[in-house]
């Protein structure tokens, strides 16, 4: 048994990076392995927002990472920068800047680099979706 | 050390292989898939089955064709993995 984390930067919306490592994860868990946490990087935190609303004869990547995230016991992390930068915010960010809302997904969580550091360190292998 | 090269852009076939060393491996993904018809096969080179599949490609490859479970075992046969992008 092996411990994976996932880099993920794929856009949501144009491209075909996450659906890859939706895929990449499941098959990893279906073989017994474990995730300690995909971290979501560049366009790759547009996935964390909870009011992505796809069509509802599409897939919908916020809730797929999430239930898989839930049921497997492992973490959903977007970066604080980039997630900000592109209207991904959570409460205390929304607090501080004086934002009437915050709109990430209660599945996902918003923290700095040093996350994707430590899973790096702590997992056997990181694989890339882009 | 050996690296497992994950390419989705078939326009960085070249800088990717100029970059991987002999005991690497390349494994095409997505829209790279398309290059298992342009190009020629290695024993490192190797497809990804769904993504062919997924775009009709799935016959006449000569390339190595590996389905999900051998991509995931693919990153644990070698040390690192790096997706070229």
């Amino acid at each position: 048994m092996a411990t994976f984390s996932l880099l993920v930067t794929a856009n949501p919306h144009s491209s075909q990076g996450q659906f890859s490592a939706i895929q990449f994860a499941k098959t990893l868990l279906h073989q017994g392995h474990v995730i300690k946490r995909v971290f979501f990087y560049a366009d790759g935190v547009l996935v964390a927002s909870r009011l992505n609303c796809p069509p509802s004869d599409e897939y919908n990547l916020t809730k797929t990472w999430a239930k898989l995230a839930i049921t497997h016991d492992f973490e959903l992390t977007a970066c604080v920068t980039v997630a900000m930068k592109r209207g991904i915010i959570n409460a205390t960010e929304a607090d501080r800047n004086a934002l009437t809302g915050e709109n990430i997904d209660p599945a996902f969580e918003i923290s700095g680099l040093g996350q994707l550091t430590e899973a790096m360190l702590e997992s056997d292998r990181l694989v890339t979706f882009g | 050390m050996k690296t497992l090269y994950i390419l989705n852009n078939p326009q960085l076939f070249e800088q990717c292989t100029l970059a991987m060393g002999t005991q690497d491996a390349l494994l095409l993904i997505e829209d790279a898939v398309v290059l298992s018809e342009q190009q020629s096969s290695d024993e490192n080179h190797f497809v990804l089955e769904e993504d062919l599949i997924a775009r009709g490609l799935n016959s006449g490859s000569s390339w190595n064709k590996k389905n999900y479970n051998e991509f995931v075992a693919l990153t644990l046969e070698y040390n690192k993995s790096v997706s070229w992008l």
